[in-house]
């Protein structure tokens, strides 16, 4: 392969062009232009969307999990509900109104609201987060699953039973893990 | 049974070594039953790079980094690295984007069908029967005269920008700009040290560019020649040694429920593999091996590689993909739609003699 001149020009303009760009970022990132830009930064962005969702949340929700302290979880379920018509589709809710009805004896309504819940936030299943939920549904799944497996196998026909057991199920295999 | 020849040899080591990396992986930190899954990191890596907001699937996957490289730099020095191309590029885009929905109904490529399946995943077995059914339509097709056209040697170094859209990725891992997102919630933040993903992702390029290992091509050769082939030994070798990793390594458990990334949508688990089935044979390769080749300086891999990134945005920005609570609507609508891509490509495409 024979170079001429048309060669040389093209391979100089690359090495000016890397020096450039080596140069650009190199100098760039010394003086503050290649750093982080807060309207740019989506992990940024990101991060403080979830602290102020969660901040927000504790405080809305806050005077419900007064009540729960207080065990007023017929009035805890009335606020719940005023504030599930402000904030229509917020899993929060279904994550409080879930562990309430547990405390109540309603296991079967307590799982079908943590599902709820769950598919409209799947970080309520993970241990890092401030607000997560994993420690009541691992304990529910735990005691709930044989109960129910028992109860469907003396009532095979029963479609709350079905349904309850299906829900375990769901939350189960939440709790496993795995990629999605 | 194929002679015991070094080929031979280096495809069931591949397959061991596959089977083995796939179950450590996921012991190392990566997501359960997905300690390799090129559709995931597909998913993860397109959303890195900001092509879909699900904030649980965002982070640029090494191991995939690997797979590519690892297969260039192995091309390279065994001076097997050829630009080449030119079949249907269009056909390739779309064929990568329908293996990632085809993946997403299933939740997972097929190399983490096998993974499921040898950890004791037995709602992955729709899914197996689907990408046998698949292959087999693949193989039907192909017999009937469908052939996407053959690549050309090209000119202008074509093949070497998929290994460079790789090696920026590299780049991006490390020096992280403000566009690059990586999740601090969900399943991207499970994963194995980047020292360690890349590693395996290196080593597997490698084993799989000198063998030409490929799923959905073991189970083509199966059909086509049965255990004579060394792609079905290397098969089998994957998913003997997958299996007896989580079994020594205690990940195993036998059932249907409870299974991490698993749903009871069977007939759209085994739909979303027919799809990827289907369409693997007629594009020559899994989405694994697509990368290899994309490495090995196939630009028409490449293609189906920016298909499947493509894909890969859509499946998660669409809300396509299945979840444990099972296949989306619009998953459903995909899967099928994409079925009928398949159809009447293999109708269009098809060489009919006089």
């Amino acid at each position: 392969m024979k170079f001429d001149r048309y060669d040389s020009i093209l391979l100089s303009s690359l090495v000016v062009i890397a020096i450039t760009l080596v140069a650009l970022l190199f100098f760039g990132s010394q003086q503050g232009e290649a750093s982080r830009n807060p309207e740019t930064d989506r992990t940024l962005a990101q991060a403080m969307a979830r602290e102020v969702r969660t901040t927000f949340l504790r405080q809305v929700y806050a005077p419900v999990e007064d009540l729960v302290k207080e065990q007023r979880y017929q009035q805890a379920l009335l606020k719940l509900q005023e504030l599930e018509r402000k904030y229509p589709g917020e899993a929060h809710g279904h994550m409080i109104k879930a562990r309430v009805l547990r405390y109540s004896g309603a296991t079967e309504e307590a799982l079908e609201s943590f599902v709820q819940g769950i598919r409209l936030n799947a970080d309520y299943i993970e241990k890092s987060n401030p607000l997560s939920e994993r420690k009541e549904i691992a304990a529910l799944v735990e005691e709930g699953l044989p109960v129910f497996i028992e109860k469907n196998r003396a009532n095979p026909d029963n479609p709350t039973l079905k349904r309850a057991l299906t829900n375990l199920r769901y939350l189960q295999s939440r709790l496993a893990g795995g990629c999605e | 049974m194929p002679r015991f020849d070094r080929h031979l040899f280096i495809v069931i080591l591949t397959a061991t070594t596959l089977g083995i990396l796939g179950v450590c992986l996921a012991l190392w930190g990566n997501p359960e039953n997905s300690g390799i899954c090129v559709s995931c990191f597909i998913e993860n890596s397109a959303g890195a790079l900001g092509m879909h907001n699900n904030n649980r699937m965002q982070y640029l996957r090494p191991e995939l980094i690997g797979f590519v490289l690892g297969a260039f730099g192995s091309a390279l020095a065994f001076r097997e690295f050829r630009s080449r191309g030119g079949s249907a590029p269009m056909m390739r885009f779309l064929s990568g984007l329908l293996l990632i929905i085809g993946c997403g109904a299933f939740i997972g490529c097929p190399i983490k069908m096998f993974l499921r399946l040898t950890a004791g995943d037995l709602t992955a077995l729709a899914g197996l029967v689907g990408l046998v059914a698949g292959v087999w339509a693949g193989l039907k097709c192909l017999g009937g005269g469908v052939e996407l056209g053959p690549g050309t040697c090209q000119r202008g170094g074509s093949g070497i920008w998929v290994p460079a859209l790789f090696m920026l990725m590299l780049v991006l891992y490390f020096t992280r700009p403000g566009f690059v997102i990586f999740s601090t919630t969900g399943s991207a933040v499970q994963h194995a040290p980047f020292v360690i993903s890349l590693a395996a992702g290196l080593v597997l390029g490698v084993l799989a560019q000198r063998t030409r290992f490929c799923i959905t091509g073991g189970l083509r050769d199966a059909f086509l020649i049965g255990l004579r082939s060394p792609l079905a030994w290397g098969l089998l070798g994957f998913f003997v040694s997958s299996l007896f990793a989580n079994i020594l390594t205690g990940q195993f458990r036998l059932g249907l429920y409870g299974q991490p990334g698993s749903h009871f949508d069977f007939t759209w688990s085994f739909l979303g593999m027919v799809l990827v089935g289907w369409v693997s044979v007629l594009i020559g390769g899994c989405p694994f091996r697509q990368l290899i080749k994309a490495g090995e300086g196939d630009s028409d891999a490449g293609m189906v590689v920016l298909g499947m990134l493509a894909g890969g945005g859509l499946v998660q920005g669409w809300s396509l993909a299945a979840t444990a609570s099972g296949v989306p609507f619009y998953g459903k609508i995909a899967v099928l739609t994409g079925l009928a891509i398949v159809v009447i490509t293999s109708l269009l495409f098809r060489e009919r003699t006089a």
